[in-house]
C-alpha cells in the first residue's frame, strides 16, 4: 500500500537483518566448534566467514536506518525501531568479537572444558530462536510476543548459569596458569555475552509493546 | 469602496485565528513528519474554507445581542467592532495577558450593542448563555478526550496486533482529524470575521444566500491566514500538542473537533484554542500527566471574562470617540 510502503521495507530488511544475524551465529558456533577440535586453521577461515556475515549484517542495518531516516513509522516508534536495529546488531558484533579473540590469543583449552564451552556456545546460539519467533508473530499480540521475550530471558539463564559453572570450573579445578585461565574466563564471558546481546534486543521490543499501553 | 475598506478589519481578523489556529489542527501531525509543512497548511485553508462555505452560515444570523430584534447595525459599527477586537487582542498581548480571537470579537459586538442600545436593550441571557458554553467547553473536550481515550482505545487494543497497521491508522487518523478540525473552526470561528458586516447589510438582506457568502469570503480570510502565516506558528503553538504520542494527540484533536462542531450546531462561537486545551487535559488525565498548567488555566478565565470585557470597553471607547452611533 502506497501509506505504508516505507514501514513494509523496514520490516522486509529486518527480517533480512535477522537472517543474516542467524547465518552469523551459525558460523559462531561451526568456529568454535572447530577449535575445540583443534582444527585451529580451519577455525580462522570460519572466522573470517563470521567477519563478512558480520559485514553484510551490517550492510542490512544501514539500509534499515536509511529507510527509517526517509521516514517510516512516526518519530514516536522510529526511535524504538532504531534501538532495536542496533541491538539487534550487536549480536553479530558479539559474536565476531569472540571468534576474533579466539583465532588472535589463541588459548589453550583444557580438555575437560572443551565440552562445556561447547555446550555453552549452543545455549547461547540457540537464544535467537525465540527472537525470531518474536519478529514473525504481530508484535501487539501482547500474550504471544511477551511470551516469546520471557523465554528469550529463560534461555539467557540457562547460558548464564553454564558460563558462572564453567568459570567456577575453571578457576577452583583446573590446573594451569593464572594468566590462561584470565583468558580463557574472558572467552568465557564474551560467549555469554551473546545471549545477553538477543536478551537485550527482546527487553527493547518489551518496551516498543509497552509503549502501546493505551 | 468604503464598505468594503471597513470589512478589512473583520478579514484581518480572519487572518489571525486561520494563521494562529492551524496549529492546534495539524501540530502533531507536523511535528510527527506525518505531513509536510506545506500540505498541512494547504490541507487547513481548504478545510477551513469547507466549514465556513458548508456550514458557517449557520451563526450568522443570531450573531448579535439585540433583545429587540428591531436594532440595525451600521457598516461603521461593524468596522469598529473588529477593529476594537483586533486592538484588544494587540493590547492585551502587549499587557502579557493571554486573550482568544473569538471572544474578543464578541466583546466588540457587544460593547457596540450597549452603546447603541444601552444596557437594558442588551439580550443578557444569551450572553449568559454563550458565556455557559465557553465554560462548558474545555470540560466537555477533557471528557470527550478521555471517554474517546477509553473507549478508542479500547478497540484499538482489541484489533490492531501489527506495528505497521497501528502506524499507518494514527498516520492516516492525524491527517483526517486535522481536516475535520479545520472543517470545525472555520464553521464555527468564521462568523467573528464578517458577522458583524453580514448583520450590517454589507452582503444585502438577510438571508442563507448571503449569510453564505459573507462566511465564504470570511472562510478565505482565515485560509489565507493559514497559508501566509500557519506555517510558522504551526510548531510553536502546536508544541503542546506534538508532546503527546500519536494517539493521545489523535485523540485529542478528534474530541476538539466534535465539541467545536457540535456548538456550531447550538449556533455559539467559541475558542478553538480552548477547546485543545480541554482536550488535551482530558487525554492527560487518562495518561496520568498533568499538562494543563496555572498559565494555561489563567489563560483560559481572562479569555472568557476579561478579553470580551477589554473590547467592549475599546469598542465603546473607538466608537465614541469617532462619533460612531
Amino acid at each position: 500500500m502506497f501509506w505504508d510502503k516505507k514501514e513494509q521495507q523496514v520490516k522486509e530488511f529486518m527480517k533480512e537483518h535477522l537472517v543474516k544475524i542467524k547465518e552469523c551465529l551459525d558460523l559462531f558456533e561451526t568456529t568454535i566448534g572447530l577449535y575445540l577440535d583443534g582444527k585451529e586453521e580451519e577455525a580462522n577461515v570460519s572466522s573470517y566467514n563470521v567477519h563478512k556475515k558480520e559485514h553484510e549484517a551490517d550492510e542490512c542495518r544501514r539500509k534499515i536506518l536509511a529507510k527509517l531516516a526517509e521516514g517510516a513509522f512516526l518519530p514516536f516508534f522510529r526511535e524504538d525501531y532504531i534501538g532495536i536495529v542496533e541491538l539487534v546488531d550487536k549480536i553479530a558484533n558479539r559474536a565476531k568479537t569472540v571468534t576474533q579473540t579466539m583465532v588472535i590469543e589463541g588459548p589453550k583449552i583444557p580438555q575437560e572444558m572443551r565440552e562445556d564451552i561447547r555446550v555453552l556456545t549452543h545455549k547461547a546460539v540457540i537464544t535467537l530462536e525465540p527472537l525470531l519467533k518474536l519478529f514473525d508473530v504481530p508484535l501487539l499480540d501482547k500474550s504471544k510476543s511477551l511470551a516469546l521475550i520471557q523465554e528469550i530471558s529463560t534461555r539467557e539463564q540457562v547460558a548464564d548459569s553454564i558460563e558462572f559453572k564453567i568459570l567456577k570450573k575453571l578457576f577452583k579445578e583446573i590446573n594451569i596458569s593464572l594468566a590462561e585461565k584470565i583468558i580463557i574466563g574472558n572467552l568465557v564471558t564474551i560467549i555469554a555475552e551473546v545471549a545477553d546481546a538477543i536478551e537485550n534486543v527482546g527487553d527493547r521490543v518489551q518496551i516498543l509493546i509497552s509503549k502501546q499501553a493505551i | 469602496m468604503i464598505a468594503l475598506a471597513k470589512l478589512l478589519g473583520g478579514l484581518f481578523l480572519g487572518w489571525g485565528i486561520g494563521a494562529n489556529n492551524a496549529a492546534n489542527m495539524f501540530g502533531t501531525a507536523v511535528g510527527t513528519n506525518s505531513v509536510k509543512y506545506k500540505t498541512a497548511v494547504i490541507l487547513v485553508a481548504v478545510f477551513v474554507l469547507v466549514g465556513s462555505l458548508v456550514e458557517g452560515y449557520k451563526l450568522y444570523d443570531s450573531y448579535n445581542f439585540d433583545r429587540s430584534g428591531e436594532f440595525k447595525v451600521t457598516f461603521s459599527q461593524a468596522a469598529v467592532c473588529t477593529f476594537a477586537a483586533g486592538v484588544s487582542i494587540v493590547f492585551q498581548t502587549y499587557l502579557g495577558i493571554p486573550t482568544s480571537t473569538t471572544q474578543n470579537a464578541i466583546g466588540g459586538v457587544m460593547g457596540i450593542s450597549i452603546l447603541s442600545m444601552g444596557m437594558s436593550g442588551i439580550s443578557w441571557m444569551k450572553l449568559l448563555g454563550w458565556l455557559f458554553c465557553w465554560i462548558i467547553l474545555p470540560v466537555a473536550a477533557g471528557v470527550l478526550s478521555f471517554a474517546g481515550m477509553k473507549g478508542i482505545g479500547f478497540i484499538i487494543q482489541r484489533t490492531i496486533k501489527r506495528m505497521v497497521l497501528l502506524n499507518l491508522v494514527y498516520k492516516i487518523g492525524l491527517i483526517v482529524c486535522g481536516c475535520y478540525g479545520a472543517y470545525a473552526m472555520g464553521a464555527n470561528n468564521v462568523v467573528v470575521t464578517t458577522g458583524p458586516f453580514y448583520q450590517a447589510g454589507l452582503f444585502g438582506s438577510q438571508n442563507h444566500a448571503h449569510a453564505v457568502l459573507a462566511a465564504t469570503l470570511g472562510g478565505a480570510a482565515m485560509a489565507l491566514g493559514a497559508l501566509t502565516y500557519g506555517k510558522k506558528v504551526i510548531m510553536t503553538v502546536g508544541k503542546d500538542i506534538t508532546a503527546l504520542d500519536p494517539f493521545s494527540a489523535l485523540i485529542a484533536v478528534l474530541s476538539h473537533s466534535l465539541i467545536v462542531h457540535f456548538f456550531t450546531q447550538l449556533h455559539v462561537p467559541v475558542s478553538s484554542s480552548q477547546a485543545i486545551v480541554g482536550a488535551v487535559a482530558g487525554v492527560g488525565f487518562v495518561r496520568g500527566m498533568n499538562m494543563v498548567n496555572a498559565r494555561k488555566l489563567r489563560a483560559i478565565f481572562s479569555a472568557w471574562f476579561l478579553s470580551p470585557v477589554i473590547a467592549a470597553l475599546l469598542a465603546m471607547g473607538i466608537a465614541y470617540i469617532l462619533g460612531v452611533r
